[in-house]
Parts: structure tokens; C-alpha cells; sequence
């Protein structure tokens, strides 16, 4: 019951840092030089039309109160309406969200065993000729910037070996197979980019788990290589890279536009790039309240899984 | 040692060698069920190295010479699938630090189920509890289902003993088991060992620095120096006749509660293998040394039935070696105490990542006066609060309640706020010195920061002056300034570190453990050291440790912690005598290796912390009032009389 109460305390934590991110996002896209209507009339508007315009778009009411309403409609479910197209923000923002959840599953999916297989295999032979061809390989890919890797794939698996699309597009109609063709060189493409990372730092925690006492101690009384490395070293090298897996979720989730423009992906990245560049206030909004829910709720997520792989910190005294 | 016919394991020529070193050169012994026997050495031996070997475990780079066979068959040449079978289920290993040796992350009974199971081996609920009720858990189902940091130190060590013995392994590979635990634990933990050899007939390779712990368990023992075999033969013997002048510095630096006019003496120098030539290598340390020594190796020749050894001299009479005498009983100094804590009480609010704020009392209402000459003792074992009180004068643990006198003036609970002059006069030594010295700076830097710190008034030529005179007040050529501290013994460390606090020109020195982390031969010479300065500074000293025979030998006064609480209050010469308090009494009998009377474990009460596992408590009274303070110089807080605990504990029963 203290891990109920722990993941319930986290919870509202987490609300309460959401709400404080609305504030602040709210306020900040609120005081940008020049309000909606301005940027709607576009320079040296008439002052009257000024006027009946923000009338009309309510922005002429004390920023306090315009919060609370914002707020209270998302509650309800409503984000507002997009000023460019002038359809509802949760409309657009439904697919785009699915779609990068999709893509972002997918990708874990194919990340965890890129990361882990390697690094094992690396601190098993440490500092041996695997181990070496692996980092240096590993340092190549973490030196290409995520465009070019991605453009490499595009051109290795689309022109040289065509066994994907060249646009990874996926639409309401898609079946999960064709969403899952779509969608396996972008996935496949984060994936790497976040793997090389989190591989490094499981490849020295390993190796730090396998010098430890109980790893001897278990190896000297006969626990074979393959029990001793799953069983256990590895509960125990996993939080450090729990921790670049939070880090790399959040990627995952809107920091990966780059790579969803060249293979075309509408995803949620792309939505939130070109929110900012229109200065679509609503949807900026949603977007960055939706990435830091994301971040808050993966961050508790590493929090349960170390609690999950370190009994230690379960137990109070 | 045995013949070849009874004999488990045989070692012929045994060496590890990296690059060109030789680790280990040219090891022979047999092992025949029953036999116990010790490798002795100080760091740097090479007995780990043995020890791993009989496993097959060969160190990174590393490459085998000669051979171990067990029952025939050679060990160090098994493909490694043949060697995990052959591991925990004919040979098996204890590793020296429980707290470390068990995965953190995995309960007590998956880890014993998983044993039985990787060697092809059933398990079942009621194996798993008879192998922890043989090693003395009794609460096996707890047990089972807790992680490693639920258990105490004891009960870790204990569990580490049952996973080792769990597929009744003909041989046991013991390395320093002991080392780090209570004496209390560590004399149960050899008791246990005892039964295992006698009953179970199990042969042990028990690896330890401590000679003084050997005497109650091995059978033989092999004395090794740098990598090589100095001597070895039947532990009697060996105790009793020593011949290597190897073996007898170091039982002359081993300090024992078994002979309490024995002052130890530290081994001049340290085991440097970069010194070691063709000749023996121990010959630059050796006394008796001859310039042939340090040419030629020596010859192993039998000096006895079964008892061999390589020396040139063998000199003849052990007693020309020591020049240890008797120490005149020191006096316990008087007048005005430089140092006083009154009701020194501190609370912990335990931490974790999910917490539950329950106080933990690690201290509670502790008094001591400290005397310039004087070295007060506080022993007691983990968890006593004995660290906690120091840390508690030293000014580290702001929060404490009670009062502090430094020279008359009371001392603020935190270091911040206390004057310069204050923190100049209280100084204090860590436990480790790996840790207390900063690896990035040279000896002479750390000194001059501390300097600065002290005595901020000093011109240059002062300070060079004052930090060449701190380095020969504890023995160290004025040359060790250029040194990094990794460029240094455990030994010579511990010193930079003693002469850190001493260039303050401090009143009080407070000395946390500063012998645990040492090897027994570097120990005696730290042991003199603190003598010395106490007797020539007239240095008031106080000295928290666990190991009773140093305190014996080098402290005034003891004052005994259990729990937090302050139990007795006695003269160090009366250790060994009674009356006794029942815990100072345990603890006593444990430092001789003696059985020690159990209780059945009761839960505390509000009385007498050590009422619930006390072998003579008079229930109720004893668990539910706290005991009264007895009168006199020789203080106890006891429900018994001093009197009836004479009659009703009495040493050697």
C-alpha cells in the first residue's frame, strides 16, 4: 500500500506540474509582441477593426480569466480552434497523436533489443575486438546527424533494396499491416539513433555489474554465463539506462521531427513545427502541454520500473 | 601435507603470471578432507590469487603454470562449461564482504533455489530452510523472501555460507569471510565453520591476514610473501615454532586478547614487489637477512614432520627477534578534561525513494570525558552509534541534542559554527584513506591546505618547515610530499592522513576505524604511532573501533555502546577482567574465539537494549526498565550486581 500511495503521490505531482506548464505556456504565448488579431490583420492595421476583432476572439478579456476558461475546455476536451485552418485543434491533433504513438511504440519495440543485445555482447568481451568494431561503429552513427542517417536509409532500403515506401504515409483507412509497412524505416531510424545512446550507457553499467562482488560470487559457484548476465547482472545494470529510455521517450515523441520530414510522416513532431512557425497559438498550446505530460508520465514510468529492479529503495529503514 | 593417497586437492608448481610477472611462482599443497588451511599474507601476497586459482578463476591477461587437481582431474585446464558444474557443487566459494556478495536484486530463495538448480539439483521449501537453520537462521521463511538489505551483516554472511555449502561442496574456498563482521558474528560464523570441518568433514582454504583468528580454526597453514611460499606445515606447529622470520613478524604484529602482554610490533617497510630480486623477497625487510639472501633463493627444507620452509638463516631463537616488552600499566591521567559530551543524543530519519518517517534513536544520552594523554576507546559493533558519536563531536551531525565542552567552552553542535580556533584544536581521522585523500593532489598540497586551513599566519619557509616535521612525526621521508596519494601503501596513507590532522596542532584527535582498512603488519606501526603521540603531545585521543585487542593494547579507558546506549564505562586493563557486563563479556569471549553463551532472541522492550539476546536476563525486569548505573571507577549498567556477575559469568566457561 506505500506503492499505491507513492504512484498516487507521483500522480498528483505530475497534475500539478502539468498545470503549471499550462500557466506558463499559456502566459508566454500570450505576451509574444503583437496578439492574435494583429497578426491576423497583418501590419499597420485600422485600429477600429482591431478592435471588433478581438472582441470577436474574446482576447480583449483579463488574461487570468481567458486562462481559466482554456483550461476548463480542456478539461472538457476542447483545445480551441486552430487559427490557421479554423478546425477544432483536438480534431488535427487526434491523428497526429495516434500516429506518433503508433510510430513511437513501434520504434521502442525495435529499440530495446538494438540496445541491449549489443551492449551484452560488448561487455562480455570487453575491450575485445566485438567490443571495439561495436563503439566505433556505434560513435559513427551517434556523428551522423539524424537527417542524413535518415536519408541513408531512405536511399538503402527504398532506391538501392526497395523493400519500404518512400512515404511513410498512414491514413484512417491504412489496415495494421499496411500502417506497420509504413511505418518500419522511420521507427527503425529512431530506433538506431536512440539505441547507440542508451547503448553506451549499458554497455559501462554491465561492465561495472559484472566486476561487482555477487557477480564473482555467483560465477564462482557455478551459476553459468547466460543465467549470470540475464538473471543476474542485468536487473542491476538497467536503471542508468531507464533513465537515457526517458529521455530518448520524449524524443521519441516530439523531437523526432527531422526524421518524420524525410520520410514524410504526419506526425506529431511535424504538427507541433509547423504550429510554432504559423504561430498557431492553440495548437502550440496543445502541443507542448501534450509533450510535457508525455515527459512527466514516462519519468514515472522509469521511476516504477527502478523501484521494480531496486528492492532496496521499495522498503523503508 | 596429507599423503597423496587421502588427499581432495593437489597443487604442484602452481603460478600466475601477467606479462612477465609472476603473481603467484611455484605453489605446492594438498588438501585432504577435514583440513583447514590458512593462507596467510599481508596485501599483496598473492593468497587471493591462490585461492581464486583452486576455482579455475584466472585473473584478466593472466596465464597459468604448473597445475591443481581435484581428485586427479586438472582444474586449470577445464573448458568453462565443465568448470561452472565443477564449481559450488565440488568446490565452492565464500567471498569476503556479505553486504557485497549478494545480489541486491534478487530474493534470498530465488537466489538458493536457482544454486540447486543450475547444478542439476532439486529444491524444494524444506531443503532451502534446513540449510538455513544449519547455518543458524531459524526464521528460514523470512528469510527466504527477503532481499539481501533486509538482513543484518550477520545473517548475510550466514545466508552466503548456506549458498556456498547448499550443493555439499567437498572443499570450501574461504576469502577473509570474517573481515568486516561484529566479533560477536564473526565467532558465531567460526563455530559454524568448526562444524562444518568436523562433521561434515569439508576442507577449507580459509584466505586471511588475521593470524590471531586462524589459531581457533586451520589445521595448516601456508605463510606466503610476495607470491611465494614462505612456510608451511600443521597450524600447531606453525604457531608454536615458527621458523621463517616472515611468520614471526608477522605473529609478533598480530595483537591478541589471547596474550595481553604482548605489545605488537608493526614489520618495518612494506611488501613492494618492484623490490623483489632474484634472492628471497623478503630479504629488504628481513632482520636477519644475509647479503646470500638477497642473491640466491632459498631451498624449502623440512623443519619438522610435515613442516617446511625457505629461509637461508632459520634463525634458531625466536626471542632474539622481538624486542617486545611488557608495557608499563599507563596511568590514567587526571585534572581537567580537555574534552566532555553530556547527553549526546542523535535521531536519523531513515531515507529511501518511498519514506516513512519513523526515527531511528542511533544515539541516546551518551557522556564521556576525554583528558589531554588520554586514549578513550568507544567500542561496540555496527549499528552501536559508536561512528555516530564521533561524528556527533566532530561537528558533522548538526541536529544532535545535548552539550559539548572543548577546553571550557562549549562547542556549537555544527562544524560552521564553530570558531577557527575550535575546529584547529578537534581533529579527526577517517576510516579509510582512500577515500579522506584527495587522489588529484600531492601529499605536500594536502598538508599545506590543511596548514591553511590551521594556521593561516605562517610565512612560506614555516610551512615547508611544518609540513616536513608532520610527515616525520609519523615516519614518513620528507620526499613522500611529491607523492600522489595512489603512489602510496594502505599504510603510508593512513599516516598522510594522521599527519593531515596532526599539522593543525590539534588538542583532541578523534580516530573513526582507522585500523580497518589496514593490513595486520601496517596496523602494530599505527598502533605505536598513536601511542607515542598521545604520550609525547600529550594528545587527548579518541579512538573508535571494533577490534578489542587493539583497544586492549593501546587504549586508557573503553567506554562500551550497544544500540545507541552507553553499557560500561571501564579501564582498558580490566577488559579481560571481572566483573563484567554480559555484553562486554560476550564480546570479550569472542575476541578469544570462544563459544559464546546464546539467548533465544526476544523483541526489546523499553529496558535494557541488550536484554533480548542477554544469556543471563532476569525477565521481566531486564526488557522492560532501563538498568541503573553501578557505582565506582568501573562503571556498568546492569540489573545484576557487579558482584553476581562475577559469580555468574566467569572467562573459559
Amino acid at each position: 500500500m506505500v506503492l499505491l500511495r507513492f504512484i498516487l503521490l507521483r500522480l498528483l505531482g505530475g497534475i500539478a506540474m502539468l498545470l503549471a506548464v499550462s500557466a506558463l505556456i499559456f502566459f508566454m504565448t500570450e505576451v509574444l509582441p503583437g496578439d492574435v488579431a494583429t497578426r491576423i490583420l497583418g501590419r499597420n492595421p485600422d485600429p477600429e477593426r482591431l478592435a471588433i476583432l478581438r472582441a470577436t476572439l474574446g482576447i480583449d478579456r483579463p488574461l487570468p480569466l481567458r486562462y481559466l476558461e482554456w483550461i476548463s475546455g480542456i478539461l472538457q476536451g476542447d483545445f480551441g480552434n486552430s487559427l490557421i485552418s479554423g478546425q477544432p485543434v483536438t480534431e488535427t491533433l487526434g491523428r497526429r497523436v495516434l500516429n506518433s504513438v503508433l510510430l513511437g511504440a513501434l520504434a521502442l519495440a525495435i529499440y530495446v533489443p538494438l540496445a541491449v543485445l549489443p551492449a551484452i555482447a560488448q561487455a562480455v568481451n570487453r575491450d575485445g575486438p566485438l567490443d571495439q568494431a561495436i563503439s566505433a561503429l556505434s560513435l559513427a552513427i551517434l556523428s551522423i546527424p539524424d537527417f542524413l542517417l535518415a536519408t541513408l536509409v531512405l536511399i538503402g532500403f527504398v532506391v538501392l533494396l526497395p523493400v519500404a515506401p518512400a512515404r511513410s504515409i498512414v491514413e484512417a483507412s491504412s489496415t495494421w499491416g499496411q500502417a506497420l509497412h509504413a511505418m518500419i524505416l522511420p521507427a527503425a531510424t529512431i530506433a538506431l539513433v536512440m539505441a547507440t545512446y542508451a547503448m553506451r550507457y549499458l554497455r559501462d553499467s554491465l561492465i561495472e555489474v559484472l566486476q561487482t562482488d555477487y557477480i564473482r560470487m555467483a560465477r564462482l559457484n557455478g551459476i553459468p554465463q547466460r543465467v549470470l548476465i540475464w538473471r543476474h547482472a542485468m536487473p542491476n545494470a538497467l536503471v542508468p539506462f531507464l533513465n537515457v529510455t526517458a529521455l530518448n521517450l520524449t524524443y521519441l515523441f516530439g523531437g523526432v521531427v527531422v526524421i518524420e520530414q524525410v520520410f514524410s510522416f504526419p506526425g506529431f513532431g511535424a504538427l507541433m513545427v509547423g504550429a510554432l512557425l504559423q504561430l498557431d497559438v492553440p495548437m502550440i498550446q496543445a502541443t507542448v502541454l501534450i509533450a510535457a505530460a508525455v515527459y512527466i508520465l514516462s519519468n514515472l514510468a522509469v521511476d516504477l520500473a527502478t523501484l521494480a529492479l531496486n528492492p532496496r529503495l521499495r522498503h523503508v529503514g | 601435507m596429507t599423503s597423496e593417497t587421502t588427499s581432495l586437492l593437489r597443487l604442484d608448481g602452481l603460478g600466475v603470471r601477467i606479462g612477465t610477472q609472476d603473481i603467484v611462482r611455484d605453489i605446492a599443497l594438498t588438501l585432504a578432507p577435514g583440513e583447514v588451511l590458512g593462507l596467510v599474507g599481508e596485501s599483496g601476497s598473492g593468497k587471493t590469487t591462490i585461492a581464486l586459482a583452486l576455482l579455475g578463476y584466472r585473473p584478466d591477461g593472466a596465464t597459468f603454470l604448473g597445475s591443481v587437481e581435484l581428485d586427479s582431474r586438472e582444474v586449470l585446464s577445464l573448458p568453462p562449461a565443465d568448470l561452472q558444474a565443477l564449481r559450488g557443487r565440488r568446490i565452492a566459494y565464500v567471498p569476503q564482504n556479505p553486504t557485497t556478495a549478494l545480489n541486491p536484486a534478487r530474493r534470498i530463495g530465488a537466489l538458493m533455489a536457482e544454486q540447486l538448480a543450475v547444478h542439476g539439483l532439486a529444491s524444494d521449501a524444506d531443503s532451502l530452510g534446513g540449510a538455513l537453520r544449519d547455518v543458524g537462521l531459524v526464521d528460514a521463511p523470512r528469510v527466504l523472501a527477503s532481499f539481501p538489505h533486509q538482513l543484518s551483516g550477520g545473517q548475510q554472511q550466514r545466508v552466503v555460507l548456506a549458498l556456498a555449502t547448499l550443493c555439499a561442496p567437498d572443499i570450501l574456498v574461504l576469502d577473509e569471510p570474517t573481515t568486516g563482521l561484529d566479533v560477536t558474528t564473526q565467532a558465531i560464523v567460526i563455530a559454524h565453520l568448526r562444524r562444518l570441518r568436523d562433521e561434515r568433514r569439508i576442507a577449507m582454504v580459509y584466505v586471511t591476514h588475521d593470524l590471531d583468528l586462524l589459531a581457533g580454526i586451520a589445521t595448516h597453514l601456508a605463510v606466503l610473501y610476495a607470491g611465494r611460499m614462505m612456510e608451511s606445515g600443521p597450524a600447531e606447529q606453525v604457531f608454536s615454532a615458527p621458523r621463517h622470520p616472515y611468520t614471526r613478524a608477522l605473529l609478533a604484529a598480530t595483537p591478541s586478547l589471547r596474550r595481553p602482554d604482548h605489545r605488537p610490533q608493526g614489520l618495518p617497510g612494506t611488501l613492494r614487489r618492484d623490490l623483489v630480486g632474484a634472492g628471497c623477497p623478503f630479504a629488504a625487510r628481513c632482520r636477519h637477512a644475509l647479503p646470500l639472501c638477497a642473491m640466491t633463493l632459498p631451498a624449502t627444507a623440512e623443519v619438522g614432520p610435515g613442516h617446511l620452509t625457505a629461509c637461508h638463516v632459520l634463525p634458531a631463537d625466536p626471542s632474539t627477534d622481538s624486542d617486545a616488552s611488557a608495557p608499563a600499566d599507563p596511568a590514567v591521567p587526571g585534572g581537567a578534561p580537555v574534552l566532555i559530551a553530556h547527553g549526546l543524543s542523535v535521531t536519523y530519519l531513515p531515507g529511501g525513494m518511498i519514506r516513512r518517517a519513523t526515527p531511528v534513536l542511533a544515539l541516546s544520552e551518551a557522556n564521556l570525558a576525554l583528558h589531554r594523554g588520554e586514549i578513550l576507546a568507544v567500542v561496540g559493533e555496527s549499528g552501536s552509534g559508536k561512528s555516530t558519536l564521533a561524528k556527533a563531536i566532530a561537528g558533522m551531525i548538526p541536529g544532535h541534542a545535548g552539550h559539548l565542552v572543548l577546553d571550557g567552552a562549549p562547542l556549537a553542535p555544527s562544524i560552521t559554527n564553530r570558531t577557527a580556533e575550535q575546529r584547529r584544536k578537534l581533529q579527526f581521522v577517517f576510516q579509510n584513506p582512500d577515500a579522506s585523500l584527495n587522489p588529484r593532489r600531492r601529499v605536500g598540497h594536502i598538508l599545506a591546505d590543511a596548514l591553511r586551513a590551521a594556521r593561516p599566519s605562517l610565512s612560506l619557509a614555516e610551512k615547508n618547515d611544518a609540513i616536513a616535521a608532520a610527515l616525520a612525526e609519523v615516519r614518513l621521508p620528507e620526499s613522500h610530499a611529491g607523492r600522489y596519494p595512489d603512489q602510496l601503501s594502505g599504510g603510508e596513507r593512513q599516516r598522510v592522513a594522521l599527519a593531515r590532522a596532526l599539522i593543525a596542532n590539534p588538542e583532541v584527535l578523534i580516530c573513526d576505524e582507522v585500523l580497518s582498512a589496514l593490513d595486520v603488519s601496517v596496523q602494530a606501526g599505527i598502533l605505536a604511532l598513536l601511542a607515542g603521540l598521545c604520550r609525547e603531545r600529550n594528545l587527548a585521543i579518541l579512538f573508535i573501533s571494533h577490534d578489542l585487542s587493539a583497544v586492549r593494547h593501546l587504549a586508557h579507558r573503553v567506554v562500551v555502546l550497544y544500540r545507541g546506549q552507553t553499557l560500561a564505562a571501564l579501564s582498558a586493563r580490566k577488559l579481560l577482567d571481572s566483573p563484567h557486563h554480559p555484553y562486554v563479556f560476550q564480546l570479550v569471549s569472542a575476541s578469544l574465539g570462544l563459544p559464546a553463551k546464546q539467548a533465544a532472541a526476544m523483541p526489546p522492550g523499553p529496558g535494557c537494549p541488550f536484554a533480548p539476546v542477554c544469556p543471563v536476563r532476569v525477565e521481566p525486569k531486564c526488557r522492560h526498565r532501563p538498568p541503573p548505573w553501578s557505582e565506582g571507577i568501573e562503571r556498568l549498567r546492569c540489573h545484576h550486581s557487579p558482584d553476581d556477575l562475577a559469580n555468574l559469568l566467569t572467562l573459559g566457561h
